[in-house]
């Protein structure tokens, strides 16, 4: 659950990334910590890595403050995708306010994916948050592979819940943006419904997206550039 | 908004986020380095550390001059509490008697932690003690506080600011490991006790199921003993029967009657046996 605190005025929002192992979760991370001006974002933490592989979970804090003096802090998680790691995954997913679901779109993966995709719609309801209602994006990762499912092959992820679905290469650091900027776009638009963010805490829309990213590296990717969304 | 924060979303105190024996230490060997004091409060404006380097001799004797002393109290309260913003940039704090200090917030993560209080040293440019200090008492021994006022480290302004920086960022780098190790113990307690609940709720379940079997063998063991029990009754009056028949109290026999009597006997044995065995292994 975001929290906010009226008297430091900040707001604290937590996104989730979350995925089956090796779909490519940390990668989205690092490619966001490359893209992101060092001047609003923190290291990227990543705990225990063994062979390459996210043993606990990776954590990016973007921050920035509004021209209404508000300070908002985002962080960025990442989960372990090993199902040996479930407990983690629980205690990580705690308290989310948008998850981004990395698949990978190999077909051999379909299953595997859909598997997880129905855990973490489980996940999510155990720990009380309502995946009708959480903002959730779907990234179909890995579309460079071979293997890679066509473009709209992904009907089976959309049976429960009908997200948004974003196509990337994270390695590459495609569709890595368009992933976060679609999150955020559906996160604030939650966030604001609840706890209007725009009428008690002057932070439009264009102002929480734009603020974001405004210091991101836009090149190549299809998101609008910020000076648009500030104006 | 009633659920509790997670310990991940939790925003630390500089004091947990850092081992302050160690903190100290290594404060220690970079005041000694560059021979300048230093002093790092937490956001709260508790003293984490600090280091005097060069200054006690000349800040005492001030200090034993009452209306240095008031100027002293006045020069640390700004050091400590003068308004530094969110950048992390150091801000010049002038003391009365020509020295200087720097301070700069501690930034992680966006939030201001608190502050490192670089100093005192004296600017370079400071050519001899200002005449405000040398007036400071009728007694006041100039050429002593000239002496004192040697021992501190003379440097730039900017030189000064880039050691300042050089130590923020080794500070950063400190921070950030100590919250990392704090996150991943953190994190593995809560794994183990999240495990810990599941290997609860599962003795739990396999407790009650225990114990519905147990009630469930109560009840087969019941019903069996009290089956066999009814059973047994009528057929003793079957065997009986047969038995007095057979001994002619209820009048001559045929043969054949006889053979068909003595049938029946036997197997009313045969099941009485039957039912005695099932009894016993009811009372098992």
């Amino acid at each position: 659950m975001v929290q906010f605190n009226a008297d430091t005025r900040e707001i604290a929002v937590k996104v989730v990334y979350y995925g089956p192992a090796l779909s490519g979760k940390t990668t989205n991370l690092q490619a966001l910590f490359q893209k992101i001006d060092p001047k609003v974002r923190g290291r990227l933490m990543t705990l225990d890595t063994k062979d390459d592989r996210t043993l606990f979970f990776d954590m990016m804090p973007v921050f920035f403050r509004t021209r209404a003096g508000v300070k908002v802090k985002l962080k960025l998680y990442t989960v372990p995708g090993q199902v040996m790691h479930e407990s983690t995954r629980r205690i990580v997913l705690q308290g989310t306010d948008a998850v981004a679901f990395v698949a990978d779109s190999r077909r051999s993966e379909s299953a595997a994916t859909l598997a997880y995709f129905n855990n973490m719609l489980r996940n999510l309801e155990a720990n009380g948050l309502d995946h009708r209602t959480l903002p959730i994006v779907i990234q179909m990762n890995k579309r460079d592979l071979e293997d890679a499912r066509a473009d709209d092959d992904h009907g089976d992820l959309l049976r429960v819940i009908q997200p948004p679905v974003v196509p990337a290469v994270a390695i590459r650091g495609e569709g890595v943006v368009e992933t976060l900027h679609a999150l955020l776009q559906l996160c604030y638009r939650s966030l604001d419904q609840q706890f209007s963010l725009a009428a008690e805490w002057q932070i439009p829309e264009r102002e929480f997206i734009g603020q974001i990213f405004s210091h991101v590296d836009l090149k190549g990717t299809s998101v609008q550039p910020p000076e648009a969304l500030l104006r | 908004m009633s659920a509790p924060v997670s310990f991940l979303q939790q925003r630390l105190p500089l004091g947990d986020l850092l081992d302050l024996r160690a903190f100290a230490d290594v404060c220690h060997s970079f005041a000694e380095l560059y021979r300048v004091g230093l002093k790092v409060f937490d956001e709260a404006g508790n003293k984490l550390v600090d280091v005097k380097v060069g200054n006690a001799d000349f800040c005492g004797y001030i200090w034993s001059k009452p209306t240095g002393r008031e100027q002293c109290i006045a020069t640390v309260g700004r050091v400590k509490a003068d308004e530094l913003g969110d950048e992390p940039k150091p801000t010049v704090v002038d003391c009365f008697s020509g020295c200087r200090y720097l301070a700069q917030p501690i930034l992680y993560e966006g939030d201001v932690l608190g502050r490192v209080v670089f100093g005192p040293f004296v600017p370079e440019e400071l050519g001899g003690l200002p005449p405000d200090v040398a007036n400071l008492a009728p007694d006041f021994d100039v050429k002593l506080a000239t002496a004192f006022m040697a021992k501190i480290r003379r440097v730039s302004t900017p030189t000064a600011e880039k050691i300042l920086k050089h130590f923020t960022d080794l500070l950063d780098v400190m921070i950030f490991t100590g919250h990392k190790n704090l996150i991943a113990a953190r994190l593995h307690i809560e794994a183990v006790q999240e495990s810990y609940r599941e290997l609860q709720d599962k003795n739990r379940a396999l407790e009650d199921s225990y114990a519905k079997l147990k009630e469930l063998d109560r009840l087969k063991s019941n019903f069996l003993a009290t089956m066999s029990h009814e059973l047994r009754t009528p057929l003793t009056s079957v065997i009986g029967y047969s038995e007095m028949m057979l001994e002619g109290l209820g009048g001559p026999l045929t043969a054949e009657q006889r053979e068909y009597l003595g049938i029946i006997m036997e197997k009313g044995e045969n099941l009485l046996q039957l039912i005695t065995s099932i009894l016993d292994i009811s009372k098992i």
